[in-house]
């Protein structure tokens, strides 16, 4: 039988759009590890060579040249990354900050063994979390580039709404109390439409609640050396990422969003917090360890919200009246 | 009271024997007995189960029919590998093979004790596959506890693999069963290929029993860090490629016949074969695929127009496309843009009838053939088997399948070269 014979070359396959030279890279793969963690580096490196191998997929992660401010540059590694692997093993409250900070990103938690995975809050195995031990590496690395490759890559975490508050409170963080206490009462006293909430990261299992609870427009987490913590760098992650809560100007407007994280004393602030949250610049996060403080830098936001809110209505209204 | 519609299933691993029976066409070139161990090639559907059933059931009724995916289930899921994973580390490797070794004679105990050969003697024979963990007592014959055990035993209880054992193993119970023992392997292409290797190794004229495999071409994938210069294709067994003239009369007659049969059962699909003359070259070798493509038009409304059938085909035609997609990611970076680029191309000879549009993919640097050998693991090769395991690319007509080689001709399936515009194609 007869045929159609055309010659092509591999670069047509490769890059039919054509264009001059191929695109180099197609997918970012942000890899989110503890450095010192033995199994987190093996797991890079059989990214980097299977990456190596197909081509057209760059693996990214926290390793940053001499004389760079290394927490901007992994935030911009991360927001350029089409995927986010995180490597929960242990967990590591930066690789948390991390998860959080990864926002709407299709983000694949993974653990060295399965055992590591009754080390997580139930909160994050919410996702289904991937094992890579020993063999395991194989197909979690190959499962990682195809989900690299599927269209269906992003997850979409809800805008932000200029409604309420969060308090993140470990049930061992009775300390925190007092704090807790004088926001419900500014918040009271300023007449704001939503009362703040306080959860209790021990009790979330829900992705549901999880999701809900990343609407705050201010989140307020405590820091004491528990699990809790890791809810805490989690919810400030997600703050910085996608740093505005509302609909945009001319449609309800927006408000910036904000962290402020509360510990016992200074030292147990520097302990506590994660190198990457720390190095946030200070319209992003508030570290307070006092009540005196907290009370300042409330009374600032809610008066921020306020002036929002009076934007927002004058907004509303005048698309109303249009 | 009536009695419900009969349905033939379209996938041979599903039908009865009566069904097999029903809906048998003889495959042109694929003889009614197998007098050689062989491998059988094909695509998606074109047989290859079927085959192994039906000679089953009638020229070989000592065969053992095994379908590696489902035996080899637990060594893919406890190593974590499966059938397209070409990189093994050398450690995993051997203990996979050990164990695959005796999974795959466990099986084989398991049926011809079945037939009635003792399970104690099986056993016995059994025995040396077995790790000192997982040894059964001496007298012991409880062959679905031995299965339990070495199905669910731990990786790191392997010892290093003696390939002999099996060799040895099946010798035994070839005699055991006074020569009457086949063995037939199906899905090749989805088990890990330490296993791959070993049930190709069986392959070779010098073991007494028959051995056929069945796999889809790109079984060259997993092939390709399997290379064994000691066992060659066409010397030491057959090879058999179903369809590799899909166009050719005797094909188009057979797939045509193939279709009319399982139409008559399927009393519900109710397409006139006759209405059908155009399907065969959008099937190609996939007597599935004609049968899926006859099924959507059955069900577009009632009406077999040629809007119909277009839009029936360009529904099947974006679905394969995302499948190829996601299958090349990240080599290929749009292969929609891909097919439209081989449709501009040739452009005035696509407004003509049918015809099976053939791509020479190939730098001036590069040899005409691509060595599969591990150092020949490049992004090109890999892409082209992604591409027919996909069902994008296939062996241009007339190309035979050949282990550890992969053509740099290739046809873009004719779903994915037709325009959706030239109507000659659709009548």
């Amino acid at each position: 039988m007869d045929s159609i014979e055309l010659n092509f070359s591999w670069q047509d396959l490769f890059n039919p759009a054509g264009g001059g030279p191929r695109k180099a890279t197609q997918a970012r793969i942000f890899l989110a590890y503890p450095f010192s963690s033995s199994s987190g580096q093996r797991l890079r490196k059989a990214l980097a060579d299977a990456a190596d191998r197909v081509g057209g997929v760059e693996i990214l992660d926290g390793h940053v040249a001499d004389g760079v401010a290394w927490a901007p540059e992994v935030r911009k590694r991360i927001k350029k990354s089409k995927l986010v692997v995180a490597d929960l093993t242990g967990p590591s409250i930066e690789v948390v900050f991390e998860l959080g900070f990864a926002a709407n990103k299709r983000v694949v938690p993974v653990v060295h063994r399965k055992s590591d995975v009754s080390a997580l809050p139930a909160w994050i195995t919410a996702d289904q979390v991937t094992t890579h031990q020993g063999t395991e590496l194989i197909t979690t690395v190959e499962r990682i580039l195809r989900i690299a490759g599927s269209r269906t890559t992003s997850r979409v975490r809800e805008i932000p709404a200029p409604g309420h508050i969060l308090f993140i409170q470990g049930e061992a963080a009775d300390w925190a109390d007092r704090y807790w206490a004088d926001l419900a009462a500014m918040a009271t006293s300023a007449a704001m439409p939503y009362p703040p909430q306080r959860i209790t990261p021990e009790t979330l299992y829900s992705p549901e609640d999880i999701a809900a609870y990343l609407n705050a427009w201010l989140v307020v987490g405590c820091l004491d050396g528990t699990p809790a913590d890791l809810a805490t760098h989690f919810f400030v992650g997600d703050t910085v990422a996608r740093d505005s809560a509302g609909a945009g100007p001319g449609k309800g407007e927006s408000i910036g969003r904000h962290a402020i994280v509360l510990a016992k004393s200074s030292p147990a602030m520097d302990r506590h917090l994660a190198d990457s949250a720390r190095r946030l610049p200070q319209e992003r996060l508030t570290r307070v360890t006092d009540q005196h403080a907290l009370e300042h830098t409330l009374a600032h936001h809610i008066q921020r919200y306020n002036a929002f809110l009076r934007v927002a209505g004058a907004s509303t209204r005048s698309r109303v009246t249009e | 009271m009536t009695s419900s519609a009969r349905i033939l299933p379209a996938d041979a691993d599903k039908m009865s024997t009566e069904q097999l029976t029903e809906a048998h066409v003889p495959h042109p070139g694929i003889p009614r007995a197998f007098v050689r161990s062989c491998l059988v090639i094909g695509s998606r559907g074109a047989g290859k189960t079927f085959v192994l059933r039906h000679r089953r059931h009638t020229a070989h009724p000592d065969a053992i029919y095994i379908s590696l995916q489902k035996t080899l289930r637990s060594l893919a899921s406890d190593a974590g590998v499966g059938g397209r994973t070409v990189i093994y580390p050398p450690d995993l490797a051997a203990t996979l093979t050990s164990k695959a070794m005796a999974i795959l004679a466990t099986t084989i105990s398991q049926r011809v004790a079945e037939r009635g050969l003792p399970e104690h003697v099986v056993v016995d024979a059994l025995r040396p596959l077995l790790p000192r963990g997982i040894q059964p007592l001496s007298g012991a014959s409880d062959l679905p506890a031995i299965a339990k055990a070495v199905n669910g035993s731990r990786l790191d209880e392997w010892p290093e693999p003696a390939r002999h054992l099996l060799f040895d193993f099946i010798e035994q119970v070839y005699e055991l069963t006074s020569g009457s023992l086949a063995l037939f392997f199906d899905r090749a292409d989805d088990a890990p290929l330490p296993a791959l290797s070993l049930v190709l190794g069986l392959l070779d004229q010098s073991l007494p029993c028959l051995v056929v495999v069945a796999a889809r071409p790109s079984v060259s994938r997993v092939l390709a860090g399997g290379f064994d210069p000691t066992l060659i294709a066409g010397d030491h067994y057959d090879v058999f490629h179903l369809g590799s003239q899909p166009y050719a009369e005797a094909w188009r007659t057979f797939l045509l016949e193939s279709l009319t049969r399982f139409l008559a059962v399927n009393e519900v699909l109710g397409v006139p074969v006759s209405e059908l003359s155009w399907l065969p070259h959008f099937a190609r070798d996939s007597i599935r695929d004609a049968l899926l493509l006859a099924q959507a038009i059955s069900t577009a409304g009632g009406s077999n127009s040629l809007d119909a059938r277009r839009e029936v085909l360009l529904n099947v035609r974006a679905q394969r496309i995302d499948r190829a997609r996601t299958a090349l990611h990240p080599a290929v970076s749009d292969f929609a843009a891909f097919t439209r680029l081989v449709q501009r191309r040739c452009a005035k000879a696509l407004d003509g009838p049918p015809l099976p549009v053939v791509l020479r993919l190939g730098d001036a640097s590069l040899q005409p053939q691509l060595s599969l050998l591990p150092a020949g693991q490049d992004r090109r090769t890999l892409t082209l088997l992604d591409g027919m395991r996909a069902e994008a690319f296939h062996y241009p007509p007339g190309t035979l399948w050949t282990p550890y080689e992969i053509p740099t001709r290739v046809e873009l399936a004719p779903l994915l070269a037709w325009n959706g515009r030239n109507d000659k194609w659709i009548q």
